[in-house]
């Protein structure tokens, strides 16, 4: 029993605004292995992330197969500073994390002591550049505080508060092209999506896309059937961006109307996803980017993929924890959901222990 | 880079003291147990351990008892010992008196005879020891009372003439014993049917 538990991570949790996800891995001979994994319905979902939320997991994680209250949860996103900047290279010397601090804490206009900082360094392979482009976060201690507070009163321990962009970073590992090749990871969520740019293990650039979020083509679907957001949901992951015949659960002229605001969502999603993709071939022309990663609830829509890979002209693939690691067939069928990738990520945090 | 963690750094040491608290608390009553179950392992492997101890402390105790009662007893001998040695050893300094009056007929001669010998010891300052004597053995010890009296020896006679008389003195203060010879009186007068020297003499020594 002793040693079970020492092989296993720490629990990755996911907050998301509907569903929570939890994961739970195991290292062993150098291999990730996924050992438990839970995809929970919030009972407010929408609303921000409560005391009885964290009381509800704490109770339904051990039915669920987890081990331990240790926890490693994502820093909330609307809190976090973020700066991109260019900072003196490090082979200078210069105090690369006293300067991205203090670049946020001016920037953001807040005291340069009461946040945490991460940051990623990448430089140009070539190195011809003195300076180092630099991706900082930082998260200030009162949101911080807050947000453990709302788990530690419910009996977990968290280990970690870590940055979702990193999480995704590790969770998407064995996909990412190796530098200098750049891979770009679409995290398609409800209520907002998010590219990453990543060259080897280094995030090198971020954005929010703005446009077309799920909730949005969800509440359209509704007002055109009559049906509630959640089944708009279920019928989307139904019917897909597929061109092969429907189940007959549809009629074709349904499942037409389906698809074609399915597609004018996924065009307006590639419009936002142009200007990212413009700045990161201008940015790194020698490079470019080859591989789109697809993860977040939205990249769960059947046939999404494909679509995107023929607008886009590159390989463009879904990253669901099954994808990407391990496990016994009845937790990878449970894992073949692109939204549990992120949990996947912070269960990994540190690698694992 | 980028493996970082945004928990406040306060936080995070306050987190850290407390695990340490805890496990310092644990480590500390884990010890305490195993001390109190060895303890009473012990006590009950070896019960006899506690009870010998207190049989030997009181063996000593018995023993410390009687070895200060012989302790006392031998006290009491060795004070008797020490008191007959001190007597032991004033005896011996007792002058040999045989030896004196053989010498005091060897210096008489032919001229001189004796009608009275007298031995009288003193405490000094004319004081006779026979009156000191209670006090003085009461307030120290007997060699000290016997190194401090001195003897007066008066012999009283008659000498043919005065010279023999004079002759009589000069021999004795020659035996060299007497620390001081002298004639109280001497005077002519009828010894039988004839005259003779009569006199005194008061040996000090």
């Amino acid at each position: 029993m002793i040693a079970r538990l020492r092989v296993r991570t720490f629990i990755g949790m996911d907050i998301g605004s509907r569903t929570i996800k939890a994961a739970q891995l195991s290292f062993h001979k150098g291999r990730w292995r996924l050992r438990a994994l839970s995809l929970l319905p919030r009972a407010d979902a929408g609303k921000a992330f409560g005391s009885a939320d964290a009381l509800m997991l704490r109770k339904v994680l051990k039915r669920q197969g987890f081990s331990g209250n240790r926890i490693v949860v994502a820093a909330p996103d609307d809190a976090l500073l973020r700066a991109a900047l260019e900072v003196p290279s490090k082979v200078s010397g210069a105090p690369i994390r006293q300067i991205a601090r203090m670049e946020l804490s001016r920037l953001h206009d807040v005291p340069p002591d009461s946040f945490e900082v991460v940051h990623w360094e990448f430089k140009t392979p070539d190195g011809s550049k003195p300076t180092t482009q630099t991706l900082a976060f930082g998260c200030p201690h009162e949101a911080a505080n807050t947000f453990l507070d709302l788990f530690e009163t419910s009996g977990f321990d968290v280990v970690a508060l870590d940055v979702r962009s990193a999480a995704v970073l590790r969770a998407c590992e064995p996909l990412i092209l190796p530098a200098p090749e750049i891979t770009t990871i679409v995290d398609l969520g409800w209520h907002s999506s998010s590219t990453l740019f990543v060259c080897g293990a280094s995030v090198i650039y971020e954005r929010r896309l703005a446009e077309a979020s799920a909730a949005e083509l969800m509440g359209r679907l509704a007002e055109t059937f009559g049906i509630p957001a959640e089944s708009a949901h279920q019928v989307i992951n139904t019917v897909g961006l597929t061109t092969a015949e429907t189940t007959d659960r549809f009629d074709q002229k349904t499942a037409e109307v389906i698809r074609r605001h399915l597609t004018s969502h996924v065009d307006r999603l590639l419009e936002g996803l142009r200007v990212p993709l413009s700045y990161a071939s201008h940015q790194f022309p020698s490079a470019g980017v080859n591989r789109m990663l697809l993860i977040g609830g939205g990249a769960a829509v059947p046939g999404l993929a494909p679509y995107m890979q023929e607008q886009l002209g590159f390989e463009v693939r879904t990253a669901a924890p099954s994808d990407l690691i391990e496990g016994r067939p009845e937790l990878l069928a449970k894992a073949d959901n692109p939204s549990a990738t992120v949990a996947v990520g912070l269960a990994r945090f540190g690698g694992g222990r | 880079m980028g493996q970082g963690n945004l928990i406040p750094a306060e936080r995070r040491v306050r987190k850290r003291r407390k695990a340490r608290r805890r496990v310092w608390t644990v480590v500390c009553a884990t010890y305490a147990v195993l001390l109190a179950a060895g303890s009473l392992a012990a006590h009950m492997i070896c019960p006899s351990d506690a009870r010998s101890v207190i049989e030997q402390l009181e063996g000593t105790a018995l023993e410390i008892e009687q070895s200060d009662h012989t302790l006392l007893a031998l006290r009491d001998e060795l004070a008797q010992a020490a008191a007959t040695l001190e007597t032991a050893r004033a005896m011996r300094q007792q002058p040999q008196w045989s030896h004196l009056f053989a010498e005091l007929s060897r210096q008489l001669g032919e001229e001189m005879v004796l009608s009275r010998c007298q031995l009288v010891t003193s405490m000094g300052a004319g004081r006779t020891a026979a009156n000191e004597w209670r006090k003085s053995l009461a307030s120290k010890p007997l060699g000290a009372f016997l190194t401090e009296r001195r003897y007066r020896l008066t012999l009283s006679g008659f000498g043919k003439t005065q010279e023999s008389v004079s002759q009589f003195v000069l021999r004795l203060e020659g035996v060299g014993v007497f620390d001081r010879i002298r004639l109280v009186n001497s005077s002519r007068q009828t010894f039988r049917e004839g005259e003779a020297v009569a006199f005194s003499v008061d040996c000090h020594f």
